[in-house]
């Protein structure tokens, strides 16, 4: 008999609304990767807007920041080392149509940079490295486009408009960027609200190729480079993993993988890569496995629906639902 | 009289005399030789010598052997098998192969002959070592004279006496599986066994019907009458299914080709007595091919045939209905396939049409039965020709409006569906010029108009399907079935030439395929355990309750449909898992649960109900029997309700009496059980005295033991306490 799954590590209470977003932040890897004195933190966003910094040793808040007006739909960790001085900074996306970029000094938050960007959506924006420049995607105001920012001169570089189709796809749900780290080629995986995974070249603006893998609106995706792996996840049952062919750059369907419960908040690989992890409106997280894509485990704790999972890197699992709770999960380390 | 017979006569009575009392080896081994010879009609002088006595010789023998077959070989037979017993086989001669000799006796003569005597000896009462040998010697014979049993009463001719003995010869093939299995019982040999000898009898009709070609072929006559007959009497024995199974698919294929062979089989089955004549028709028509294959068996006969013709135009078309569509494709087939029987095809048509539209019909029939009709119309409609449709047309469409009507007012959709496709293939068929008839009914569309309420529009998504299914296939009996025969040799041309083509391709498929596997198992090591997946269950809007009264007011206030489902299916559980509490409410909520009514269409809803009305009923037996009693006789409940009532008494009665005593406190017994397991196990090591007792208990050795076998559970009969409240309630107002 197989064993029970395990309930939460740990689990962090006291955020003032539902948690959106996540993000481990490890202060002393940025600064000097082999100090002991390590400063690892767990931020998160809230559905009111307010960001909070947990400290992951003492697992109580250390800071709270209130900056956005409404929800924080992603945190994004943008630090940089310049003339090897480490600047620990921040990005966050708020559904109030702004994006901060934020210094941390001393454990002090102080907004760097501020960008505008389309109010009306949930795609969470999504961030790439292109030689030591940041650029960020976000959902434009207009339908189905998506404008990529640089971070470090603030303008914005281009925008991706489908052009090709008669009826637009909808409205943009879901950003990822493919060549996360290396400036050779920049590309950029999108759904759509039709249910649509689109595949961009960043630097061309053009569109590579598009395959219709929803009956519903993409509500998350994320790809792993290593594996050569995509999945996606909408409001129905399903769960599809895809693969992108090296020569025709088209979006091919794997396989399909039928949940329990219909929809789906986020789809993430751990930082191994050996599963998956997807957060869904049963207020379950489920782990797939990526070799097989079998499901691995369901862990329930939560109470309401999971809007958003982390990986650290020592792979623990950090989940934020609904309910106000942030569990962390210890699990297949 | 001539001397010749005298001489046989005294000469067989002599061997009897003879073989009654064997005393001298030598007499009875030239007795029982000289005979075997006589039956088998093989003359040597050498070991005929005692004939010889008789005035026998090489010239007069043949004679004496026809003279022999026909007077003496049954009796000789007879009193053979009257002799079998272990004494008097034991007194033949040993040396001489007596034994072997005398089955020889029966084996070698005349086959038709042997087999009356043995069908007749093993029909007679008790089981016995003269039963054994005869069936033992009926096998021998059948496995190998079966053919020429056959084959001899093929060639007899029509005024010949041995004709007279066909009904024996026929009851006994036909039932041999039967009367040895009725004897034998579990020693049959396989070889009786129906599903063995009724194809092997099949097989020897098959090659018996092949000479019978041959030799038409050879312009000789011979006839075919005994095999019709036997045919009959095997499919009226309930062999049908086998017998067409067996000798259905060699015949079809020498049809297609060969104009004797379909004479031969016309002959066949047109001979086949009236009594028998559906055993044997129904499965041909049910298990041939194609329409064809039909018409060759059948030739004309329907038309000079009143039985026949009552059969298929009547029985199988209007009174009885299948499944298979290929039933009325192969009569209407038939029907249509010769010019002469084609006005029998017309004038089926307007029956069909007539019974198809005729409202009381549509109302005392089932929608299957209704459905075969349909069917049977529109393959009707698949054969008739273009020549005859314009006259039909007049003929038929104002019989079609009025049948169209009926079926329009039926309370059915389905029926009233049925109706529109119907006349559509109707009319687009007889009339292909004129104007079309267009329901304007998409079969979805359709099905969703009426759907006003929740519950109904669920029932009709569940019918939709098949019905949907059913039209289909309607739409698809307006083609003609094609001919299996001539696509038959062409079937087997493309196969071979795809093993050739398709070679590489699937070979590639199958390499990648165990690539892929290989890997897979080669670093199948290290794949992550999956967890338990038991956690992982659809999940409702709502909480099981996990008090009697949450569950109450769940059920008490049926707004969500969900919540209601919950509270039903937890119902029982928690009655069990809090009896005092469910004391309390114990009438509160029986009068909650007889009054709920199945508003969702929920699935178990009225197990789960009836489950949980017992529950309480066991829990708190004196209050809710009573209430129950009473309300059983309180105005304003339904029959249905009333019923609820009743089975809910009995059955909590049952349980409450019940044997095995561990169903009352249901769940907290078995997890009392549990505990107490549990304990002992825990306490086992620790206690040194049971450590050695049972040592002692292994090493010891007891001369008388009693049972060990642990005493059957007594538990406390709960009904009897208050099995009056079940009872006088009910019985109060009974006689009033």
């Amino acid at each position: 008999m197989a064993m029970l799954p395990p309930d939460p590590e740990y689990t962090l209470r006291g955020c003032d609304g539902p948690i959106t977003c996540l993000l481990f932040f490890d202060e002393s890897a940025v600064s000097d990767p082999d100090s002991k004195n390590c400063k690892k933190s767990l931020i998160c966003g809230t559905q009111p807007g307010s960001i909070y910094v947990w400290n992951l040793d003492t697992r109580r808040v250390q800071r709270r920041i209130e900056s956005h007006k409404s929800a924080v739909l992603g945190l994004y960790d943008l630090s940089r080392s310049v003339d090897s001085v480490v600047e620990c900074r921040v990005l966050s996306h708020g559904r109030d149509g702004v994006l901060y970029l934020w210094q941390i000094l001393n454990s002090d938050w102080i907004i760097i940079g501020t960008f505008s960007c389309c109010s009306m959506n949930f795609c969470r924006a999504a961030v790439a490295t292109v030689s030591s420049h940041f650029v960020v995607a976000v959902a434009t105001e207009e339908q189905s486009g998506i404008r990529l920012i640089e971070i470090e001169s603030g303008e914005a570089r281009k925008t991706l408009t489908p052009r090709e189709y008669n009826s637009m796809p909808g409205m943009c749900m879901a950003l990822t960027f493919i060549t996360k780290e290396s400036g050779a080629s920049l590309k950029l995986l999108a759904g759509y609200e039709d249910g649509r995974v689109a595949l961009w070249d960043c630097h061309s603006a053009t569109l590579l190729s598009s395959t219709v893998l929803h009956p519903e609106p993409v509500m998350c995706l994320d790809y792993s480079e290593q594996l050569n792996k995509g999945v996606s996840g909408s409001a129905d049952d399903n769960i599809h993993v895809w693969t992108i062919d090296k020569n025709t750059e088209a979006i091919c369907p794997v396989q399909r993988l039928q949940i329990t419960n219909p929809g789906l908040n986020c789809v993430l690989f751990r930082d191994d890569y050996k599963f998956f992890i997807s957060g869904g409106w049963d207020n379950k997280i489920r782990l797939f496995s990526t070799k097989n894509h079998k499901a691995l485990a369901v862990l329930s704790y939560h109470r309401d629906s999971v809007q958003c999972v982390a990986c650290a890197s020592d792979l623990t699992l950090a989940a934020g639902s609904k309910d106000c709770i942030i569990s962390l999960w210890n699990i297949y380390k | 009289m001539d001397d010749n017979c005298l001489n046989l006569r005294r000469f067989v009575r002599q061997s009897l005399n003879v073989l009654s009392q064997p005393r001298n080896d030598a007499e009875v081994t030239s007795t029982l030789t000289c005979l075997l010879h006589l039956a088998s009609g093989k003359y040597h002088k050498q070991y005929c010598q005692q004939l010889a006595h008789f005035d026998i010789d090489q010239d007069n023998f043949l004679f004496a052997v026809v003279e022999f077959h026909k007077n003496h070989y049954v009796n000789v037979l007879e009193f053979l098998v009257d002799r079998f017993t272990v004494e008097w086989m034991s007194l033949l001669p040993k040396r001489e192969n007596g034994v072997k000799l005398l089955n020889q006796i029966f084996i070698k003569g005349p086959p038709d002959l042997v087999l009356i005597v043995l069908g007749q000896s093993i029909s007679d009462p008790g089981v016995s070592y003269r039963l054994n040998k005869c069936i033992d010697l009926l096998e021998q014979l059948l496995l190998l004279h079966i053919e020429d049993i056959l084959w001899n009463q093929c060639q007899l001719l029509r005024d010949d006496p041995l004709r007279q003995l066909w009904p024996d010869i026929i009851k006994f093939l036909a039932t041999i599986p039967d009367r040895v299995t009725a004897k034998q019982e579990k020693e049959t040999s396989l070889f009786f066994y129906p599903i063995q000898y009724v194809p092997y009898l099949c097989q020897a009709i098959y090659k018996c019907l092949q000479k019978v070609h041959d030799r038409i072929q050879l312009d000789q006559s011979c006839s075919v009458e005994f095999l019709s007959q036997l045919v009959g009497k095997l499919a009226t024995t309930g062999y049908k299914e086998i017998l067409w199974g067996t000798l259905l698919p060699p015949i079809e294929n020498h049809l297609y080709s060969d104009a004797i062979w379909c004479r031969v089989c016309e002959r066949w089955i047109s001979q086949i007595p009236d009594r028998c004549l559906e055993s044997v028709i129904v499965p041909l028509i049910e298990q041939a091919s194609w329409y064809g294959i039909v018409g060759k068996f059948l030739g004309d006969s329907v038309l000079n045939n009143q039985k026949l013709r009552f059969l298929l135009m009547n029985k199988l078309l209007l009174v009885r209905h299948y499944q298979q569509s290929k039933i009325p494709q192969n009569i209407l087939g038939y029907l249509s396939n010769s010019p002469r029987t084609k006005h029998l095809l017309i004038q089926t048509l307007h029956t069909l049409i007539e019974v198809w539209g005729d409202s009381s019909v549509l109302k005392h029939t089932s929608y299957e039965k209704h459905f075969y009709l349909s069917r049977a119309i529109i393959v009707c409609l698949a054969f008739i020709e273009d020549t005859d449709k314009a006259r039909l047309k007049n003929e038929l469409l104002p019989k079609l409006m009025t049948a169209l009507q009926c079926h329009l007012e039926s309370a059915l959709p389905k029926i009233r569906h049925l109706g529109m496709v119907v006349a559509e293939c109707l009319t687009s068929t007889l009339d292909p010029d004129g104007e079309e008839l267009k329901f304007n009914a998409d079969i979805l569309g359709f099905f969703t108009f009426g759907g006003c309420s929740a519950q109904l529009a669920s029932t009709k998504v569940a019918t939709k399907y098949d019905t949907d299914e059913d039209l289909k296939q309607l739409k698809q009996l307006l083609i003609k079935p094609v001919n299996p025969g001539t696509s038959y040799t062409e079937r087997e041309l493309p196969e071979k030439l795809g093993t050739d083509q398709g070679n590489s391709a699937p070979e590639q498929v199958a390499g990648i395929n165990t690539e892929t596997k290989e890997i897979e198992e080669l670093d199948s090591d290290d794949d992550l355990e999956p967890y338990d997946m038991s956690e992982d269950v659809k999940m409702t809007k709502f909480k099981t309750p996990v008090y009697l009264r949450d569950c109450m007011e769940g059920l008490i206030s049926s707004d969500e449909p969900e919540r209601v489902e919950t509270c039903i299916q937890t119902a029982e559980s928690l009655v069990y898992k809090h009896p005092a509490n469910a004391i309390e409410i114990a009438v509160e909520f029986t009068k909650v649960l007889l009054h709920l009514q199945d508003n969702y269409a929920m699935q178990g809803f009225s197990s789960s109900r009836h489950k949980a009305m017992v529950a309480l009923a066991c829990v708190a037996p004196q209050m809710v029997a009573e209430y129950l009693g009473k309300e059983f006789y309180a105005r304003n409940y339904n029959i249905r309700q009333r019923i609820d009532i009743l089975e809910v008494l009995s059955a909590a009665a049952q349980k409450l009496t019940n044997p095995s005593g561990n169903i009352v406190s249901g769940t907290s017994k078995s997890s009392e059980m549990l505990i107490h397991e549990v304990t002992r196990e825990k306490t086992e090591p620790d206690s040194w005295r049971e450590i050695v007792d049972k040592r002692i208990e292994a090493k010891t050795r007891r001369f008388s033991k009693g049972r060990l076998a642990a005493a059957s559970v007594e538990s406390e009969n709960k009904f009897a306490p208050v099995a009056g409240y079940f009872f006088f309630p009910l019985l109060q107002v009974f006689d009033r």
